[in-house]
């Protein structure tokens, strides 16, 4: 990659980043709302599974970019892919947050839970980039 | 024996705005506009910052020869480090509306990346090597729990010792960390000399006792909803905004 190209896709990496960033904020705030409306305290139980959600939307939207997009070593598809791929489902997904949960877990519920839930988090992923990428080729 | 307390801690968004009611400025809420700009602009520096990482760090991952994505895994380590300091203190010491969103939620967040991780766990899937695959995962997921473990524990710690170092300053403190030498901040403490034995203690949840004695509520503790700077003109620049009873 040459020099303009490196800052254009770190632009576009921002771009995309700074988007699933607030996307995957607004589906934690709207579900938690939801939440606590239906039933006691139960935007905290509540905020892991949002996570999830959050997670496995952005593995889900990867899969396709990269069936879409990831295979182009050049031109605007690899901008593209660093603008959806690297950037929105980057800044989508979390790891930080998702282990902040599983501590959060711990101190609430069971050990067990909260290794399962990391789990869970990676295998729902995972399912959900391949269902991404049977969808989009 | 921390659990209790860090268990009533959390709903900290929640309990600040009863807690400070009868305590002077009530801790306003950000609107969610600003909320989401807060997330996002976070949001697209950790993204960023880890686009470099990755350009720095460039992984080497052919058929035949896989390696673990040491930019990802240092990404995501470093991340879970940050956002486990950054809550621990806050638990200790809550800070500033802005604190949580832009450096919790939109830089960490942002900065690491679960996608990532499943892409190239699924890339050794499909070049055949499911065993380094596992385990890149297994390391993934033990060493960014341990590292927001570290970072709870010592952000938790750090944020007391500062605490307990500068007594005078302790509840000033609790509204910025880093801004004790604030001129705001000690003219608040100056302003409230009358109880200073309560500021020394380390117990920051004693708003109502504190607003019993003052008469001039909760100048100190707390202010956080603005950035104001001078001490004279903040009374009629904030007084609408934060329903402030003089």
């Amino acid at each position: 990659m040459s020099a303009g190209t490196v800052l254009l896709g770190t632009l576009l990496v921002g771009i995309g980043g700074g988007a699933g960033s607030a996307l995957r904020w607004w589906l934690r705030e709207v579900g938690m709302r939801l939440a606590a409306r239906r039933m006691n305290q139960g935007d905290v139980r509540m905020k892991p599974w949002l996570t999830l959600l959050a997670n496995a939307l952005a593995c889900f939207l990867l899969g396709i970019a990269v069936a879409r997009l990831g295979s182009a070593v050049s031109g605007a598809a690899e901008l593209g892919f660093l603008l959806v791929g690297i950037g929105f489902c980057g800044g989508l997904s979390t790891l930080s947050t998702a282990a902040m949960d599983v501590v959060d877990l711990i101190r609430r519920d069971s050990f067990a839970i909260s290794v399962g839930y990391f789990l869970l988090t990676i295998g729902i992923g995972m399912a959900a980039l391949w269902i991404g990428l049977v969808i989009a080729s | 024996m921390h659990t209790v307390e860090m268990a009533a801690l959390r709903f900290d968004d929640v309990d600040q705005t009863t807690d400070t009611f009868g305590s002077g400025p009530v801790q306003v809420p950000l609107p969610s506009w600003k909320i989401a700009l807060l997330v996002a602009a976070g949001g697209a520096a950790g993204a960023m910052l880890r686009f470099a990482v990755v350009l720095i760090v460039p992984t080497v991952s052919t058929p035949t020869l896989v390696e673990l994505p040491w930019a990802t895994l240092w990404v995501n380590l470093l991340g879970c480090l940050g956002l486990g300091t950054l809550t621990g203190v806050l638990e200790a010491r809550p800070g500033r509306p802005w604190v949580q969103p832009l450096l919790g939620v939109g830089l960490c967040g942002g900065f690491t990346t679960m996608s990532t991780v499943v892409l190239e766990g699924s890339a050794m899937v499909g070049a055949d090597f499911p065993l380094e695959a596992f385990g890149y995962a297994l390391l993934t997921v033990v060493l960014c729990l341990l590292a927001t473990v570290a970072g709870l524990l010592g952000g938790r710690r750090a944020a007391l010792a500062l605490d307990a170092r500068r007594p005078s300053e302790g509840s000033a403190g609790s509204a910025g960390s880093e801004e004790s030498t604030d001129p705001d901040d000690l003219i608040v403490v100056e302003d409230m000399d009358t109880y200073d034995e309560l500021e020394a203690r380390p117990d920051h949840s004693d708003h109502s006792a504190r607003s019993a004695r003052s008469g001039r509520p909760g100048r100190s503790d707390r202010s956080d909803h603005a950035d104001h700077r001078d001490h004279g003109g903040r009374g009629d620049r904030d007084a609408g905004d934060t329903g402030e009873e003089p």
